[in-house]
């Protein structure tokens, strides 16, 4: 990598790689793609999907650059395309399998029925983890977004809705929403723990 | 203060996005609800659980390789092809452009909802400041009811029932569009908004 470009700033960088310049454009994926991997990679679930997902991101955002207004900063408009096109790449592959398992709880949460499970022993907390895991997977997509980028990459609601092209209420009521779901699907896992009543 | 309400603001709370003054009210309640104060701690070990998931484990060359691979493609791409992906950018498929009549039709049931709430409730202002937003419309209704369990599911009902007359849609598509298609909104011309904004204005009343 050219030892100058890293000194450029990223306004710098857009501008010559607006221009065609590619060297500009590798410096700015290399800033932020371990961030947009790993958030593309809670999505999937699969490093071959997210190897593939990252070079369409960049490839699109490439292509698409000259409609980057600069308004919001390259990281969010990137990470708004990986984010799109991730869901769209999910909804595609039909990959929501556990979709139904939680649908029923998205408003009737009530209904929510527990998994037949007994939280016991020393392995308690590594079946929390794989449990958890599998939840979250198969929270619906636009829940399980938001959820990725507020819970794992720390993002403020309003940074989460300025990605996901929503307002802060829908990304807190999403949040809310996942929540739920999550918690009624572990509850015996989560009930372990002590409280005074 | 109903537990539902509540509920949400344990959500907000963890998330640092509740304000002081309802961080007041919450505290209030938990102090007397025991059955919030378990919601919350459940709440809290789910977060410091999620948060302590392992992250995906990468190989340290992956990323420079990564970076290889993107630059062989890009010089592939010639200054045209820019241009011609530029104008697509908008028109991404996956936005179920055919179902836009489907909320259309579901936007005359939320107007009829929003409308029963005002009844019910006397209320004499809008939900939300009038820039229409469908989706934030519907989320903030459901927020508006959600003490009243009778209310959310027969609009729900109703909105479900609305879409798949319109599309001819399955049950879980119909689920999918309602919880699951977070870009819909995007992909709507200035014109159906208005079309939608005009349609609940309209009963309204407003």
């Amino acid at each position: 990598m050219n030892e100058n470009m890293q000194t450029l700033s990223d306004d710098v960088l857009v501008r010559q790689a607006k221009s065609g310049r590619v060297e500009a454009y590798a410096e700015l994926a290399r800033r932020v793609q371990e961030r947009i991997y790993h958030t593309i990679f809670g999505m999937t679930h699969n490093h071959e999907d997210a190897d593939d997902l990252i070079q369409e991101t960049f490839m699109y955002a490439y292509k698409a650059l000259n409609n980057f207004k600069q308004k919001s900063s390259f990281y969010t408009w990137v990470y708004r395309i990986a984010v799109n096109l991730t869901l769209n790449f999910l909804k595609k592959k039909g990959r929501e399998k556990g979709r139904e398992e939680f649908e029923d709880n998205v408003l009737i949460f009530e209904k929510a029925e527990y998994a037949a499970i007994s939280p016991e022993g020393d392995s308690l907390k590594k079946e929390l983890k794989e449990k958890l895991e599998r939840a979250i997977e198969t929270l619906p997509l636009a829940y399980k977004a938001a959820f990725n980028l507020v819970v794992f990459q720390g993002m403020t609601h309003g940074r989460a809705a300025e990605i996901l092209g929503c307002s802060e209420n829908t990304v807190s009521w999403r949040m809310h929403k996942s929540r739920k779901m999550l918690q009624a699907r572990l509850q015996p896992y989560l009930e372990e723990v002590r409280y005074e009543m | 203060m109903r537990c539902k309400k509540i509920e949400k603001w344990i959500s907000d709370k963890i998330d640092g996005n509740l304000s002081q003054r309802k961080e007041g009210v919450l505290g209030g309640h938990l102090a007397d609800c025991a059955s919030c104060r378990a919601y919350e701690l459940r709440l809290e070990k789910l977060q410091s659980e999620a948060k302590n998931l392992p992250a995906p484990a990468v190989a340290p060359e992956y990323w420079q390789k990564s970076i290889t691979r993107l630059k062989e493609n890009l010089e592939k791409v010639s200054p045209s092809e820019q241009k011609e992906d530029r104008l697509r950018l908008r028109q991404s498929p996956a936005f179920y452009p055919g179902l836009r009549l489907a909320w259309a039709g579901a936007a005359s049931v939320l107007a009829v909802a929003v409308g029963l709430y005002f009844i019910l409730f006397n209320a004499k202002a809008p939900l939300e400041p009038y820039h229409f937003a469908f989706e934030d419309q519907v989320n903030g209704f459901y927020e508006k009811i959600n003490n009243n369990t009778d209310l959310e599911a027969e609009f729900d009902s109703a909105l479900r029932a609305s879409i798949k007359e319109v599309s001819g849609e399955s049950d879980g598509e119909i689920k999918h569009l309602l919880y699951g298609n977070s870009f819909f909104l995007d992909s709507l011309s200035d014109e159906e908004v208005q079309i939608l904004d005009a349609e609940i204005k309209k009963v309204l009343k407003i």
